[in-house]
């Protein structure tokens, strides 16, 4: 009878296996057929709640990201300016020999001169700006002369006199002249390239632009390497070559981060591979192990998939917590599969555990379902991806591990050898209680400012080396870091170019926008208009200047031609100001137009941010604030949400325990919580997003610990598997902790942390 | 006769050396500057393939150790003036104008190249042209190409022409001509006249030469 019902059972969970895992990814497979593929989202924007705001920055940012991943500035730097100019030559020619780059700048040609001034001669008419309308309007006598006196000068280029006698053009020139020097680096052209005299040295440009290959991470044909290794051919004679830029730093993170981690994670896996052979003499627990975290880590990713049609960078960052479980289960089924005498078969291993693996499920499961309420797309994500892979482990653990042959010769040597009674556990758990909740309080004393929610994403990447130094020198070379702009959104091109206009005359600071360059039309037609009522003026000018009748009938005839022709974005534009354009114009987006305004430098925050909140359609964007301030309330969501699920599980727990164990479980996260935020506290950090991920892991990970124990508290073997458990995730997850990539270590020291005094409380 | 041809030899030989006088680049440098501050007059004529007529103007000018100005005085009353680090303009309505090469580096070396013109440095002067010197029969001519590419992008050549002779141990040189081609072949040509020399610059003319 008693057999009957097992292999009713087992049907059962293997049953809800195959159903599970088959659902899931027929659903994967439809949302694969539906897409057209799999995306993998990055975009940090897409963990703020969804509204209007967020969507523009999302645009925004995509734009300039555009342009700025693959930009790339290399400053060529010695005493001697020739020396620096002809590095920079040999490395320029060096360089184009290179399929890598989109483009590759070093000499300011004169084509992009004569370029520029034919273009502004063409819709000179158009351009004048606020002050030149002002001065035509006062004194046009005055501003006669001017353009009389200006043809005498010398260096003044009278090329176009004879359709321009007021040189509208020049005017034009300077103001498109003006507005770049406001938007771009200190650098300035001299001797054919540009260049920057700086603290006694001189620093020659080249500027680049990779492709998509170029800048491809972890490939091959990542432009990075190959850079580096031809300036150090010339890196000779006081020459050295200063790099910027992000494809720079990306490579750099990229490949040091994804090594160390390879390197740690390989050495960790070893060290828990050799524990677990010596422990099971076995490669099959083993194995088994590995499959179900693999297996269940894919089904986990599939649910998501099909659920949100992507996956989120951070969504498989916090996703790392399931392996910790996944081991927990399957540690628990093998020690007693191989040491449990008296269950003759997987089955019974199964049927032993079911209860402490059931409250272990429930009760992380139902974090996990109150994770799904929160108002962030990115937390529902991390929600069905840690739900879904840990029933996946579950049903692994009960519905495939009994499959398995019971081994022949049941005994785990080492745990004959272990004394778990070496002191008296009553006194050690008061004192270790004692020890962790003073520590907390001392640190609360000491280090209180500590005790808060904060993230700073810039903290998050730590520069080190050269690449550390040429970004500081390059900063201060180039002059040009921008970071913060104004998102100016409108209905149509037209009324996002007036706007733009009207911003710029409240932002303090100097900036560079669409409008410096193709003013709204009704601006333009302004200027048509003066220029239309100078046409009297002409003629003096013209006579001034030795022109005749004629000579003022043509000039009449070329205005006459141009005054209903108005520049606009689609006009084909000298490339230098194309390039500022992509930048600036983000163009129309589902009926709606947006633009930036890049200001040079910030002087006050606070003032652009009211500018934008007194003009509708108008966003400031500070991108690092803005993820920093959206993972502040990320973090806090998750921890008020696991706070609701503390009470739930602890409530539930009432059902199945004595006051006394639902008491001593409930306080296991809570020792680990206290060791976790004083000792962050206490080494001068803030809790933040990756502390409380690491946080969350361990909160299900001690439940289980102490779970298990009080399930079963006389077993030695369950005992040895929680030890068991501890060692291989403490190693796993805690070596993470000497990681320089800084998510990877703050996730590595608060797991660690808290594992360890979740692990002593339990065993205590 | 051995005598008459020997004195008649002597003679040629003697008047040879005073009419082919001639002198070094060194010399004609150090000459242009041996005075504090030369003033003079000058006429400027500017000729253009757009233009119907050449656009002549005339006034006074100055060459100092600070920076040289001009002075139009017709057919309007302007002043440019060049120092080493910034470029003085000042309109008939009095709007004074200042370009500084600190904030504007590319104006900045316009400065500086056309300055030392006038400096009388062979170092300054080579640093910033390829100088093509002659001198013959107390006419000295200078041919001179900018060495930066960014100003030639405006000035192709610098022609200055002058006298010099010597006076005493000394040479004195004098600048008379000056023809300025621009890249798209616009010309300038100035002629200096009635030359003085003196030690110090009225307030007036500081002013047209300071930048405040």
């Amino acid at each position: 009878m008693k057999k009957k019902n097992g292999s009713a059972k087992t049907d059962f969970y293997f049953l809800a296996f195959v159903v599970f895992h088959a659902a899931v990814l027929c659903l994967f497979l439809f949302a694969v057929v539906k897409n057209k593929g799999v995306k993998l989202d990055s975009d940090l924007f897409s963990m703020m709640p969804e509204n209007s705001s967020s969507k523009v920055y999302s645009i925004a940012d995509e734009n300039i990201s555009k342009q700025s991943s693959k930009n790339i500035f290399i400053l060529a730097e010695n005493e001697d300016f020739k020396k620096a100019k002809n590095s920079a030559e040999h490395l320029y020619n060096e360089l184009k020999k290179s399929a890598a780059f989109e483009n590759l700048e070093l000499y300011t040609d004169s084509l992009a001169l004569s370029q520029m001034q034919e273009f502004l001669n063409k819709w000179k008419f158009n351009l004048l700006n606020e002050n030149q309308i002002k001065v035509m309007e006062t004194s046009p006598q005055e501003f006669c002369e001017k353009a009389v006196q200006k043809a005498y000068q010398p260096a003044v280029s009278l090329d176009f006199i004879n359709e321009d006698p007021f040189f509208l053009n020049q005017m034009a020139l300077e103001n498109y002249l003006l507005a770049v020097e406001k938007s771009g680096t200190a650098m300035s052209p001299g001797d054919g390239v540009l260049r920057r005299s700086f603290e006694g040295k001189w620093y020659v440009m080249i500027k680049g632009e990779l492709t998509e290959k170029g800048s491809a991470l972890a490939s091959r044909e990542n432009a990075v390497p190959f850079i580096y290794s031809a300036a150090q051919k010339f890196e000779t004679d006081g020459t050295r070559f200063v790099f910027s830029g992000t494809p720079f730093h990306s490579y750099a993170s990229s490949s040091s981060a994804s090594k160390e981690i390879s390197v740690i994670s390989t050495i960790s896996l070893i060290a828990v591979a050799v524990i677990l052979f010596f422990v099971f003499r076995s490669p099959v627990p083993i194995l088994a192990s590995l499959c179900s975290i693999l297996i269940s880590s894919g089904i986990a990713f599939c649910a998501v998939y099909s659920l949100f049609s992507n996956v989120h960078l951070l969504t498989l960052v916090f996703g790392t917590s399931l392996i910790g479980s996944s081991i927990d289960y399957s540690l628990h089924f093998f020690i007693n599969w191989k040491n449990s005498c008296e269950l003759k078969s997987g089955r019974e291993v199964r049927s032993y555990l079911l209860k402490g693996l059931s409250l272990s499920l429930i009760s992380t499961e139902l974090c996990y379902v109150l994770l799904f309420f929160a108002p962030f797309a990115l937390l529902k994500q991390m929600a069905v991806f840690s739900f879904s892979g840990i029933l996946s482990s579950f049903l692994i653990t009960t519905g495939i591990f009994p499959l398995i042959k019971i081994p022949a010769e049941r005994k785990i040597l080492i745990l004959g050898k272990i004394n778990f009674n070496f002191f008296n556990r009553k006194i050690a758990s008061k004192i270790f209680a004692a020890v962790v909740l003073c520590f907390t309080f001392i640190s609360v004393l000491l280090f209180g400012k500590n005790f808060k929610v904060k993230n700073n994403i810039s903290n998050l990447y730590e520069m080190e080396g050269r690449l550390k130094e040429d970004t500081i020198l390059s900063y201060k070379v180039l002059n040009y870091s921008p970071s913060s702009w104004l998102i100016v959104t409108g209905k149509s091109e037209q009324e996002v170019l007036e706007k733009e206009m009207k911003l710029k005359e409240k932002i303090p600071d100097k900036s560079i926008c669409t409008s410096d360059f193709i003013p709204p039309v009704s601006f333009q037609k302004k200027s048509i208009a003066e220029n239309e009522k100078f046409l009297p003026y002409a003629e003096d000018v013209f006579y001034s200047l030795g022109f005749e009748e004629n000579d003022v009938e043509f000039y009449k005839d070329v205005f006459a031609e141009s005054k209903n022709s108005f520049l606009t974005l689609n006009e084909k534009f000298p490339s230098s100001i194309e390039t500022l354009l992509q930048m600036l114009w983000i163009g129309e987006r589902d009926g709606t137009f947006y633009s930036i305004i890049l200001p040079s430098e910030i002087s006050n925050q606070d003032e652009y941010r009211q500018i934008a909140k007194l003009e509708e359609g108008v966003f400031f964007e500070n991108k690092v604030q803005d993820i920093s301030s959206g993972l502040d309330n990320l973090t806090k969501l998750i921890l008020v949400m696991f706070g609701i699920s503390y009470i739930v599980i602890f409530v539930l727990l009432k059902f199945f325990f004595t006051w006394s164990e639902t008491f001593k479980i409930a306080s296991i996260p809570f020792l680990s919580v206290c060791a976790i935020c004083s000792v962050f506290a206490a080494t001068g950090n803030s809790l933040e997003f990756f502390a409380i991920i690491g946080m969350v892991l361990v909160f299900g990970l001690g439940l289980d610990y102490i779970i298990y124990r009080i399930s079963n508290k006389s077993s030695r073997t369950e005992l040895f598997g929680i030890v068991l458990s501890f060692l291989t995730t403490a190693i796993s997850f805690g070596s993470l902790a000497l990681s320089s990539f800084v998510p990877v270590h703050i996730i590595g020291a608060a797991i660690f942390t808290g594992l360890t005094a979740a692990f002593f409380a339990t065993m205590l | 006769m051995k005598k008459k041809f020997l004195f008649l030899v002597f003679n040629f030989l003697f008047l040879s050396a005073a009419f082919c006088e001639e002198f070094s680049f060194d010399e004609i440098c150090s000459g242009l500057v041996k005075n504090e501050i030369t003033c003079g007059s000058f006429t400027q004529e500017k000729k253009s393939a757009s233009l119907k007529r050449p656009l002549k103007s005339s006034g006074k000018y100055l060459i100092t150790k600070e920076g040289v100005c001009w002075k139009t005085e017709k057919p309007f009353n302007t002043i440019l003036s060049v120092t080493e680090n910034y470029i003085v303009q000042i309109d008939s309505y009095g709007n004074k104008n200042i370009t500084d090469g600190s904030s504007n580096e590319v104006f900045g070396c316009i400065a500086e190249t056309l300055s030392s013109l006038f400096k009388g440095s062979r170092e300054k002067l080579e640093q910033n042209f390829t100088v093509d010197f002659s001198c013959k029969d107390k006419i000295w001519t200078m041919a001179l190409e900018p060495k930066d590419k960014t100003i030639s992008l405006i000035l192709k050549n610098i022609f200055l022409e002058g006298t010099a002779e010597n006076q005493g141990e000394a040479v004195f040189v004098q600048l008379e001509k000056m023809k300025v081609v621009q890249e798209n072949d616009d010309l300038i040509e100035y002629e200096f006249a009635n030359q003085i020399y003196k030690k110090e610059l009225s307030d007036e003319e500081k002013e047209w030469l300071s930048k405040n």
